[in-house]
């Protein structure tokens, strides 16, 4: 029963750090409606500079993190706003060439250890030992985390400034003829996704007390996968309960595969997973509507025969 | 209030699909002037409104408006003051948003960190209540919900809230059915009067190209063939502006295809 609740507790643990990217995609997949591929490094970025820097400034390794990120986030918004690259392919290029820096980052390296640092876990150890929470101090800071961004999300996406990201994702053709200038909203979501992406990689690696190269590998499918979960559990339009959603849907996610990996599904297999989730939760709905027009065709092909 | 001199755009420069759409096209536009814009397909009436708003720079001449040079402007500076509706209803509103978020777009442009207050909500209803359409009460329904006819009037609310120096009416009843064009071609009227807006309005329906507005103007491959405002256009009919057209151009309009679209 012991195990169970631990399993239980870690999955809520590392799905809740994974809600964090989640979120980040839910501004900028979901309300931008850019698919940010350069989330991969981003996140691996988060890790490897929240790591770096909380060997030496513990204290503003998250900051720090964060900021790495929304230059990240920066750089593929120029990219495609003031460059002309397509928005796909500037997060192609960003990833590729975030991993040289992420390399040096690290010291070239490809592997850093931070179990003698001081962390936001363990900080929150010391304050809490003793008391009867003792034993969740990392779910307690994830949480912290978690609510900070969703809240942040709540506000933000409502201010004119969100409503004009919004709108930019909703009807480019609309804010195209309007006084919005569709560059400065991408550059503005994608600054904060980043930072938000990389809030999670720095989160994880202070989590496992270790940062490595391939942190970041796959994140995005992963998360996309928790958003399109989580999108499937709603059909409120409010921003709110659209967080919580998505939110919940990371943790879902991460359950059924700890499910599955005591089950004696191999650990490789996660990316796999992830993947199959996301092509049946996009394409699900599309082949759902050919249906009807598939019979049909059938239909027809038998009576000519 | 709008000035253009010379203004030339040639598209597809130097292939076999070369177009002049713009041809040294020269206009000017007094503060009040609601004038009706008519002409065939392929005249260069959306091209005109395009270059006035931006989507491209012009090959050469300027556009003046309000006594600033916006040629080289790019389209989301200029677009601060001047409002644009399109045929196409979904082109002017955000289908995933709400009635109130649509228009907080449209109010307190640029002052980003605002929220909705409900000083801006009582405004907001004030507005709606004049299209008649009962969207007042349903501020928080997404645009996406609405008939075309609303979403065609709420776009135009949004574009005339702030009063822009200049509206462009692009055909913005054409797709309507004939009951919410009417609806809108009122509420149009109304809020262009009440401001007494600068205004250019497409239109396929010549004879309403002849009731509305203080001047009509008369387009061909990228020129003006017909200008005609005051005293002498209460005598014009649409008989005389088909006589115009063949006069200019040796060919015969062809009033049905005009007022099909």
């Amino acid at each position: 029963m012991n195990t169970f609740f631990s399993l239980i507790q870690t999955a809520l643990e590392l799905g809740l750090i994974t809600s964090l990217t989640v979120m980040a995609l839910f501004l900028s997949y979901s309300m931008l409606n850019v698919c940010d591929l350069s989330t991969d490094s981003c996140f691996t970025l988060g890790a490897c500079t929240g790591a770096v820097v909380a060997l030496a400034y513990p204290a503003i390794s998250l900051p720090a993190a964060m900021l790495a990120g929304a230059l990240s986030g920066l750089l593929t918004a120029l990219l495609q706003t003031r460059m002309g690259i397509n928005s796909l392919l500037s997060g192609i290029i960003v990833n590729t060439g975030m991993y040289s820096v992420n390399i040096a980052i690290l010291g070239n390296a490809s592997l850093i250890n931070i179990n003698k640092a001081n962390t936001s876990f363990t900080f929150m150890k010391s304050m809490l030992s003793g008391t009867p929470l003792a034993g969740y101090y990392r779910l307690i800071v994830i949480i912290i985390a978690v609510a900070l961004v969703a809240l942040f999300l709540t506000v933000f996406l409502k201010l004119r400034l969100g409503l004009a990201i919004r709108a930019t994702g909703d009807n480019p053709q609309m804010v195209n003829s309007s006084s919005i200038n569709p560059a400065f909203t991408t550059t503005v979501a994608l600054c904060i996704s980043g930072s938000i992406t990389a809030l999670s990689g720095a989160l994880m690696a202070q989590y496992q007390k270790t940062a490595n190269i391939d942190i970041g590998q796959g994140i995005l499918t992963v998360a996309l996968a928790s958003l399109l979960i989580g999108n499937s559990l709603t059909r409120s339009s409010k921003i709110s309960f659209r967080l919580l959603a998505v939110i919940i849907g990371a943790f879902i996610f991460r359950l059924v595969y700890t499910i599955a990996l005591r089950m004696n599904m191999p650990a490789y297999m996660l990316k796999l997973v992830s993947s199959v989730i996301v092509i049946i939760a996009i394409s699900g709905p599309y082949l759902h509507n050919q249906l009807p027009l598939i019979r049909r065709r059938i239909n027809y092909n038998q009576k000519v025969k | 209030m709008l000035t253009i001199n010379n203004i030339t755009k040639t598209f597809n420069l130097s292939t076999p699909d070369e177009r002049k759409a713009l041809d040294d096209f020269s206009l000017s536009v007094k503060p009040g002037e609601f004038v009706t814009l008519i002409g065939a397909n392929g005249a260069g009436k959306s091209t005109l409104f395009n270059a006035i708003c931006g989507n491209f720079i012009t090959d050469s001449g300027s556009i003046i408006l309000d006594g600033h040079d916006i040629t080289l402007m790019p389209q989301y500076e200029r677009s601060r003051n001047i409002g644009r509706l399109y045929q196409d209803p979904t082109l002017g509103t955000a289908p995933g948003m709400t009635i109130e978020e649509n228009l907080a777009l449209a109010t307190k442009t640029g002052r980003w960190i605002t929220h909705i207050t409900n000083r801006d909500r009582e405004l907001f209803r004030q507005k709606l209540s004049r299209l008649q359409m009962h969207l007042e009460d349903r501020l928080t329904q997404q645009i996406g919900s609405l008939s075309g006819g609303q979403r065609q009037a709420m776009a135009l609310l949004m574009a005339t809230i702030n009063p822009p120096k200049l509206l462009l009416l692009d055909e913005h009843t054409a797709a309507l059915d004939p009951e919410a064009e009417k609806k809108v071609m009122r509420i149009t009227e109304e809020i262009v009067r009440e401001h007494d807006l600068t205004c250019i309005m497409i239109t396929h329906d010549m004879q309403a190209a002849l009731d509305m507005g203080t001047r009509t103007i008369m387009m061909h491959d990228g020129k003006i063939i017909y200008d005609v405002y005051g005293e002498e256009r209460k005598k014009v009919t649409v008989n005389l502006l088909l006589e115009k057209f063949r006069q200019a151009t040796g060919k015969d309009l062809n009033n049905d295809r005009m007022l099909m679209i």
